[in-house]
């Protein structure tokens, strides 16, 4: 199984590694379990555009790149579009994924999702990324999912 | 600080658990098992349980995770279950989930996950001696004391469990838990096993051992039929109720023999037993006899007795008759708020 | 990646190994001019057949067979295990001797596999589990044999954990009920001692790319007298047993390899033991580390099996990889199936322990100074990947 240059270069070298201290938003995805965890956090300035993010992950190499890109993507995008990226846009933001590790960009793109609608939650106001798949019980995250 | 994993149903009892947790400083890790199958009929452990712990712990801003322990649970609790049931006794699964799931499988998983403790939402406490050794006790509040469950807990276990919830009333749990924004209704009645919800034992066995029901009579003390059954399985003794037998006295189920599909029913005052031994013994209580106060079933009143250990087994004599005894089922002795072990019922006379 | 020459260090022996040069110098005159097929009338045929049969002549000597027609020889260590579990399997059945065989719960996939088609062919399979120390204990089997057993299929060395199964006791378990017994030695051949009539199996599977043979050249050890159906027919070729023109060349290195290592054993076991060892103890040092499988329970010269903790094992494989290091992982992440590790489950690793494993196996030429490499290169990189990690510090506290 070959990963492009690009997802090693970012699991070489991830950007925005680390965890925000006063983050606006919040959001942690997977399991232990399944040896994948990522949490995203968030800051969004007053024209709802998220200012900074960054990012932590357990797991395998698309995971850390994936979770790499998509802090890089939704750098400066209004929250509208941040949870509008899809897992296929990340692939092919690094050059393509191995279908068996496309389930890690849904991984990416469902923290990001939680992030946003937590801190839209925290502030009084509705969330816009609805229910994410990886957090139902019955989420085979080795499935076919349509996005 | 510490470093804790919360057993979490959705309710209102293990979710104030880790909001205590949380609040005092813990590094608390929410965790809900899965014990039952999608499909299974359970207010337990499925998916919607899952989702209500999940969004306490968003609240609380700890983290959440689904360890799947249905093998574990189907091998350790529900089969034994049946088999219990098709031999003439009256299985307590809670015991069991309790001792092999969540103080075994759980406890082992969360300390390989480098937690330092597991907490439940259980009405108990732990209470640790001037030798610094740990012991099962009751909880604060009398009317919700699950120290009867948990009795089977050894000392190494305790010394990793927490019970937040022991500490408090029912009633102030439910206040602070109406305060922080946290479910405020129990997932499950805690007399009723959470596999079963939806079903009773009798048709949950009979949906899965059909063979073991083999029709035949009630008979009485004398030997005479009195009624007829399709099957001695899922009774229990002291059962009024159920049998389908009216008129004259009433009659109790006094004994159970399911492979030859007798069902034996006498009056109230053949229920009565003075001694009751037990085996599957977990004793804390020393070698010699003294004396303890006994409960054979959950929630009865616990009654004055002399216990000891005599050849593996543990033999309780009570001052004044218990009713209603019946195999299967946990004899569990106190001296005060402490537990000093019990056993599994064999024998009763 | 930067144009700076990367010190190359080959940690993965149990995957594959590379071919020594006496092999090849053996081989390669069947490469060239000796090329004729073993099976033709002429003189080149006639040598190519004395070359295949004075190597198995010397391949069974080696193992302890009673007699050279004893030793089958295949195209990899996948085809022994399947010819023997399909074959030996269908041929009992079709003498009406029972329908059950019982696999061990970590078996290699190419043992695995084939069971789960017999169970799919009227077969009824059972599984006996290893305990978590990585062995299956005859009382463990003893449970599950019946009198309708026809097969019993425990692998000798276990490829993942290194753990040596108790094989003779094991064989007297189901010879007791009637059932044959076969052991995928593919691991074991050469690097412990050996021997089909002590043993008493009645087949095992070896394979010469673990033992610094070519690749594409195995050999299945079938004792006479069991029931055998074979997987590859066609011109009759291995007395029927397995059809198809030999690999001569092949044949011949996997015998050289196999010379070899039975020379060199008594040195160097004990070289691979140590080599072995510090790289447990030096792992074992590590916070949140631990080995799979019992410490002290008979164990493979080469090979270590070990968890860090909160860290994935094909993040720490491509960081190993970036520093020149060969090693492998139980994790999903890296696995076909995207299951964790399905031997390292069987012995009680819960999976999130399992992704966090690393397999290190040591070889011929490794030196002491790749051990040393291994121990500087991993602290750093499990540091690394725990610090960007979101749940290491909560579950385990500051410790990296």
């Amino acid at each position: 199984m070959l990963y492009s240059d690009k997802v090693m270069d970012h699991f070489n070298n991830p950007r925005n590694v680390g965890v925000i201290e006063d983050a606006d938003g919040v959001g942690e995805v997977g399991n232990p379990v399944c040896g994948d965890v990522m949490k995203i956090t968030i800051k969004v300035d007053a024209a709802d555009r998220i200012d900074d993010i960054k990012f932590q992950t357990l797991g395998c190499g698309a995971a850390i790149a994936t979770s790499s890109i998509v802090t890089e993507m939704a750098r400066g995008m209004t929250l509208d579009d941040a949870v509008s990226i899809s897992k296929q846009q990340v692939a092919d933001e690094l050059g393509g994924l191995p279908p068996a590790k496309m389930h890690c960009s849904v991984l990416a793109t469902d923290g990001l999702k939680v992030a946003v609608d937590d801190f839209l939650v925290k502030n009084g106001r509705d969330p816009i990324a609805g229910p994410i798949k990886s957090s139902d019980p019955n989420f085979d995250p080795h499935g076919d999912e349509d996005d | 600080m510490a470093r804790v994993w919360v057993a979490m149903s959705g309710g209102v009892d293990s979710s104030t658990a880790a909001a205590l947790l949380v609040e005092q400083g813990h590094e608390v890790t929410g965790v809900t098992m899965r014990l039952l199958d999608e499909d299974a009929p359970g207010g337990c452990c499925p998916s919607g349980s899952i989702r209500d712990a999940k969004q306490v712990c968003d609240r609380l801003g700890v983290s959440h995770y689904v360890l799947d322990l249905r093998s574990v649970f189907a091998a350790a609790v529900v089969e034994p279950f049946c088999d219990e049931y098709t031999r003439g006794r009256t299985p307590n699964p809670c015991i069991v989930c309790n001792d092999q799931v969540k103080f075994q499988a759980l406890l082992a998983r969360a300390m390989t996950n480098g937690a330092e403790f597991l907490a439940t939402g259980h009405y108990a406490r732990v209470e640790t001696d001037s030798d610094g050794i740990p012991w099962l006790a009751r909880g604060l509040d009398p009317a919700k004391d699950q120290s009867y469950f948990l009795y089977r807990a050894t000392e190494d276990q305790l010394r990793h469990t927490l019970f937040p919830v022991g500490e408090h009333t029912k009633s102030a749990v439910r206040a602070f838990a109406s305060e922080h924004g946290l479910p405020t209704a129990s997932r499950v009645e805690s007399q009723e096993a959470c596999f079963l919800a939806g079903t009773d034992a009798r048709s949950f066995v009979r949906a899965r051992v059909p063979e073991a029901f083999v029709p035949g009579p009630f008979v009485d003390a004398g030997g005479l039929d009195v009624g007829a059954h399709d099957g001695a399985v899922g009774f229990t003794i002291g059962q009024r109720r159920g049998t389908g037998l009216s008129g004259g006295d009433p009659a109790y189920v006094t004994g159970l023999r399911p492979r030859d599909g007798i069902v034996t029913v006498g009056a109230r005052e053949d229920l009565a037993v003075r001694t009751v031994e037990a085996t599957d013994v977990m004793w804390r209580g020393g070698t010699g006899e003294r004396p303890v106060m006994a409960s054979v079933r959950y929630r009865t009143p616990e009654a004055s007795a002399m216990a000891r250990i005599e050849g593996g087994r543990l033999l309780v004599e009570f001052d004044e008759p218990v009713w209603a005894v019946a195999a299967g089922q946990s004899v569990v002795c106190w001296d005060g708020t402490r537990v000093l072990g019990g056993g599994t019922v064999s024998e009763a006379g | 990646m930067t144009d700076e020459t990367i010190r190359t260090v080959y940690l993965d022996y149990a995957a594959t190994t590379p071919v020594d040069d006496a092999v090849v110098e053996a081989m390669l005159p069947f490469l060239g001019t000796r090329f004729g097929n073993p099976n033709s009338l002429y003189a080149m045929g006639r040598d190519s057949y004395r070359a295949l049969e004075e190597a198995r002549d010397t391949f069974a000597s080696a193992i302890g067979a009673a007699a050279p027609g004893e030793v089958v020889f295949t195209g990899c260590g996948t085809e022994a295990d399947n010819a023997a579990v399909l074959g030996i399997a269908t041929a009992a059945k079709a003498r009406n001797k029972g329908a059950h065989i019982i696999v061990s719960a970590f078996e290699h996939h190419a043992v695995l596999e084939p069971a789960k088609r017999l169970g799919k062919q009227g077969f009824e399979v059972s599984i006996v589990r290893p305990r978590e120390d990585g062995i299956v204990y005859p009382e463990d089997l003893a449970a599950l044999v019946r009198d309708d057993t026809v097969l019993v299929s425990v692998m000798h060395g276990n490829n993942e954990l290194g753990t040596v199964q108790p094989l003779k006791e094991l064989a007297e378990v189901a010879h007791r009920a009637g059932a044959y017994v076969h052991t995928d030695a593919i691991q074991t051949l050469g690097k412990i001692e050996w021997d089909a009539a002590d043993l008493g199996v009645d087949a095992a599977s070896f394979s010469a790319h673990k033992i610094y043979g070519p690749k594409g050249v195995g050999a299945l050890y079938l004792k006479r007298g069991t029931p055998f159906e074979p997987l590859l027919i066609g011109g009759g070729q291995e007395s029927k047993k397995r059809s198809g023109t030999q690999n001569v060349a092949g044949i011949v290195g996997l015998t050289k390899a196999l010379q070899l290592m039975i020379a060199e054993r008594e040195t160097e076991s004990p070289r691979l033991r140590a080599l072995r060892d510090r790289v447990i103890e030096g792992i074992l040092a590590m916070p949140n580390s631990l080995l799979n499988g019992g410490r002290d329970v008979p164990r493979l010269p080469h090979i270590a099996n070990l968890v860090l903790k909160g860290v994935e094992g094909e993040s720490m494989l491509l960081q190993l990889d970036n520093k020149g290091i060969a090693v492998s992982t139980g994790s999903a992440c890296s696995s076909g199936s995207l299951e964790p590790s399905h031997v390292l489950l069987a012995i009680g690793c819960p999976p999130e322990v399992a992704h966090g494993s690393l397999r290190v196996t040591v070889g011929r030429f490794t030196t002491e100074d790749d051990v040393d490499y291994l121990l500087e290169t991993l602290p750093p990189i499990v540091e690394r990947l725990r610090a960007m990690s979101p749940v290491y510090a909560k579950m385990f506290g500051s410790g990296a």
